[in-house]
Protein backbone atom coordinates (compact mmCIF):
# COMPACT_ATOMS: atom_id res chain seq x y z
CA UNK A 1 0.00 0.00 0.00
CA UNK A 2 1.07 3.59 -0.41
CA UNK A 3 2.91 5.18 2.49
CA UNK A 4 0.28 7.89 2.77
CA UNK A 5 -2.41 5.24 3.21
CA UNK A 6 -0.36 3.42 5.84
CA UNK A 7 0.28 6.65 7.72
CA UNK A 8 -3.42 7.52 7.58
CA UNK A 9 -4.27 4.14 9.06
CA UNK A 10 -1.62 4.50 11.77
CA UNK A 11 -2.92 7.95 12.66
CA UNK A 12 -6.45 6.65 13.18
CA UNK A 13 -5.33 3.40 14.83
CA UNK A 14 -3.00 4.93 17.40
CA UNK A 15 -4.01 8.54 17.98
CA UNK A 16 -5.88 7.76 21.22
CA UNK A 17 -3.32 5.27 22.54
CA UNK A 18 -2.02 7.58 25.27
CA UNK A 19 -5.36 9.22 26.03
CA UNK A 20 -6.28 9.09 29.73
CA UNK A 21 -9.69 7.55 28.97
CA UNK A 22 -8.39 4.94 26.51
CA UNK A 23 -10.33 1.70 26.30
CA UNK A 24 -9.77 -1.29 24.02
CA UNK A 25 -11.45 -0.98 20.64
CA UNK A 26 -13.89 -3.68 19.61
CA UNK A 27 -13.65 -5.57 16.35
CA UNK A 28 -16.26 -3.47 14.57
CA UNK A 29 -14.47 -0.24 15.42
CA UNK A 30 -11.14 -1.63 14.23
CA UNK A 31 -12.73 -2.88 11.01
CA UNK A 32 -14.23 0.57 10.48
CA UNK A 33 -10.79 2.15 10.75
CA UNK A 34 -9.45 -0.17 8.06
CA UNK A 35 -12.42 0.58 5.84
CA UNK A 36 -12.05 4.33 6.40
CA UNK A 37 -8.65 4.30 4.71
CA UNK A 38 -9.79 2.07 1.87
CA UNK A 39 -8.56 -1.28 3.17
CA UNK A 40 -11.43 -3.61 2.36
CA UNK A 41 -11.92 -7.16 1.11
CA UNK A 42 -10.97 -10.57 2.47
CA UNK A 43 -7.31 -9.67 3.16
CA UNK A 44 -8.42 -6.88 5.51
CA UNK A 45 -11.28 -8.65 7.26
CA UNK A 46 -10.61 -9.11 10.97
CA UNK A 47 -11.57 -12.42 12.61
CA UNK A 48 -15.13 -12.60 13.84
CA UNK B 1 -13.08 -10.30 30.21
CA UNK B 2 -13.15 -6.53 30.71
CA UNK B 3 -9.98 -4.81 31.78
CA UNK B 4 -9.95 -3.45 35.33
CA UNK B 5 -8.80 -0.04 36.45
CA UNK B 6 -5.59 -1.65 37.63
CA UNK B 7 -5.06 -3.25 34.23
CA UNK B 8 -5.50 0.12 32.55
CA UNK B 9 -3.11 1.78 35.00
CA UNK B 10 -0.52 -0.91 34.29
CA UNK B 11 -1.01 -0.39 30.56
CA UNK B 12 -0.54 3.33 30.98
CA UNK B 13 2.64 2.86 33.00
CA UNK B 14 3.99 0.57 30.27
CA UNK B 15 3.21 3.01 27.48
CA UNK B 16 4.46 6.04 29.37
CA UNK B 17 7.76 4.27 29.96
CA UNK B 18 8.12 3.41 26.29
CA UNK B 19 7.09 6.91 25.26
CA UNK B 20 9.88 8.33 27.37
CA UNK B 21 12.44 6.13 25.64
CA UNK B 22 12.63 3.47 28.35
CA UNK B 23 11.70 -0.18 28.56
CA UNK B 24 9.28 -1.21 31.31
CA UNK B 25 9.81 -4.19 33.58
CA UNK B 26 7.38 -5.77 36.01
CA UNK B 27 9.52 -4.35 38.80
CA UNK B 28 9.56 -0.82 37.38
CA UNK B 29 5.82 -0.87 36.74
CA UNK B 30 5.16 -2.14 40.27
CA UNK B 31 7.37 0.59 41.69
CA UNK B 32 5.69 3.26 39.58
CA UNK B 33 2.22 2.16 40.68
CA UNK B 34 3.27 1.36 44.25
CA UNK B 35 1.89 -2.15 44.07
CA UNK B 36 3.42 -5.61 44.22
CA UNK B 37 4.71 -7.48 41.19
CA UNK B 38 2.04 -10.17 41.45
CA UNK B 39 -0.56 -7.47 40.76
CA UNK B 40 1.40 -6.36 37.71
CA UNK B 41 1.73 -9.96 36.51
CA UNK B 42 -2.02 -10.47 36.77
CA UNK B 43 -2.59 -7.33 34.70
CA UNK B 44 -0.01 -8.45 32.14
CA UNK B 45 -2.04 -11.63 31.68
CA UNK B 46 -5.27 -9.69 31.24
CA UNK B 47 -3.67 -7.20 28.85
CA UNK B 48 -2.13 -10.00 26.81
CA UNK B 49 -5.48 -11.79 26.56
CA UNK B 50 -7.00 -8.55 25.29
CA UNK B 51 -4.18 -8.15 22.70
CA UNK B 52 -3.05 -4.92 24.34
CA UNK B 53 0.46 -6.16 25.10
CA UNK B 54 2.56 -9.12 24.04
CA UNK B 55 4.74 -10.58 26.79
CA UNK B 56 8.05 -12.21 25.96
CA UNK B 57 7.29 -15.92 26.33
CA UNK B 58 10.65 -16.64 27.92
CA UNK B 59 10.83 -13.80 30.45
CA UNK B 60 7.26 -12.65 30.96
CA UNK B 61 8.37 -9.05 30.47
CA UNK B 62 6.65 -6.85 27.90
CA UNK B 63 7.88 -7.57 24.38
CA UNK B 64 5.40 -5.38 22.51
CA UNK B 65 2.91 -2.77 23.61
CA UNK B 66 1.85 -1.51 20.24
CA UNK B 67 3.17 0.66 18.71
CA UNK B 68 6.28 0.16 20.87
CA UNK B 69 8.74 -2.71 21.01
CA UNK B 70 10.97 -3.54 23.96
CA UNK B 71 13.58 -5.09 21.70
CA UNK B 72 15.47 -3.67 18.73
CA UNK B 73 13.71 -3.92 15.38
CA UNK B 74 14.21 -2.51 11.88
CA UNK B 75 12.24 0.54 13.01
CA UNK B 76 14.14 2.81 15.38
CA UNK B 77 11.98 5.89 15.53
CA UNK B 78 13.55 9.22 16.43
CA UNK B 79 11.23 11.53 18.36
CA UNK B 80 12.89 14.81 19.18
CA UNK B 81 15.89 14.09 21.38
CA UNK B 82 14.95 10.47 22.13
CA UNK B 83 14.27 7.33 20.15
CA UNK B 84 12.01 4.31 20.56
CA UNK B 85 11.66 0.97 18.81
CA UNK B 86 8.50 0.30 16.80
CA UNK B 87 7.33 -3.12 15.64
CA UNK B 88 6.80 -2.34 11.95
CA UNK B 89 6.24 0.54 9.54
CA UNK B 90 2.60 0.80 10.61
CA UNK B 91 3.70 1.15 14.21
CA UNK B 92 6.52 3.55 13.35
CA UNK B 93 3.94 5.95 11.96
CA UNK B 94 1.80 4.99 14.95
CA UNK B 95 4.43 6.38 17.31
CA UNK B 96 3.92 9.77 15.68
CA UNK B 97 0.15 9.45 16.15
CA UNK B 98 0.32 8.23 19.74
CA UNK B 99 2.76 10.95 20.79
CA UNK B 100 1.28 13.64 18.53
CA UNK B 101 4.82 14.37 17.44
CA UNK B 102 6.95 14.46 14.34
CA UNK B 103 9.18 11.40 13.92
CA UNK B 104 11.74 10.01 11.52
CA UNK B 105 13.06 6.55 10.94
CA UNK B 106 15.30 4.67 8.55
CA UNK B 107 14.49 1.09 7.73
CA UNK B 108 15.40 -1.34 4.98
CA UNK B 109 13.57 -2.36 1.84
CA UNK B 110 12.88 -6.08 2.20
CA UNK B 111 13.48 -6.58 -1.53
CA UNK B 112 16.52 -4.43 -2.30
CA UNK B 113 17.97 -4.16 1.25
CA UNK B 114 18.47 -0.46 0.58
CA UNK B 115 17.73 2.05 3.35
CA UNK B 116 14.36 3.76 3.24
CA UNK B 117 13.82 7.03 5.07
CA UNK B 118 10.37 7.93 6.29
CA UNK B 119 8.53 9.72 9.02
CA UNK B 120 6.15 12.51 9.84
CA UNK B 121 7.14 16.16 9.47
CA UNK B 122 4.82 18.97 10.54
CA UNK B 123 2.11 16.35 10.84
CA UNK B 124 2.50 15.07 7.26
CA UNK B 125 3.88 11.64 6.40
CA UNK B 126 6.87 11.41 4.10
CA UNK B 127 9.01 8.62 2.66
CA UNK B 128 11.64 8.12 0.02
CA UNK B 129 10.29 8.10 -3.53
CA UNK B 130 8.81 4.77 -4.53
CA UNK B 131 8.46 3.46 -1.00
CA UNK B 132 5.47 1.21 -0.35
CA UNK B 133 4.41 -0.89 2.64
CA UNK B 134 3.46 -4.55 2.65
CA UNK B 135 1.10 -6.20 5.11
CA UNK B 136 1.54 -9.77 3.98
CA UNK B 137 -0.48 -11.55 6.65
CA UNK B 138 -4.28 -11.41 6.26
CA UNK B 139 -6.04 -9.50 9.04
CA UNK B 140 -7.83 -12.65 10.15
CA UNK B 141 -4.46 -14.17 11.04
CA UNK B 142 -2.55 -11.21 12.50
CA UNK B 143 -2.71 -12.62 16.01
CA UNK B 144 -1.88 -16.21 15.07
CA UNK B 145 1.78 -15.21 15.39
CA UNK B 146 1.95 -11.48 16.12
CA UNK B 147 5.72 -11.54 16.31
CA UNK B 148 5.86 -12.62 12.67
CA UNK B 149 3.02 -10.33 11.60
Amino acid sequence: MAIGQLAALARRWYRDRLAPDWQPRDRAASQALLTAVGLTGPHWTLPG
Amino acid sequence: MALTGTDLAVRRAILDTFAGGGVPTRASVAQRLECDESTVEASYAALAAAHVIVPDPSTGEVWMAMPFSAVPTEFRVVVGERSVWANCAWDAFGVAAALAADVSFVTRCVQSDRPVRAGVRHGVAFADAGAVAHVAVPAARWWDDIGYT
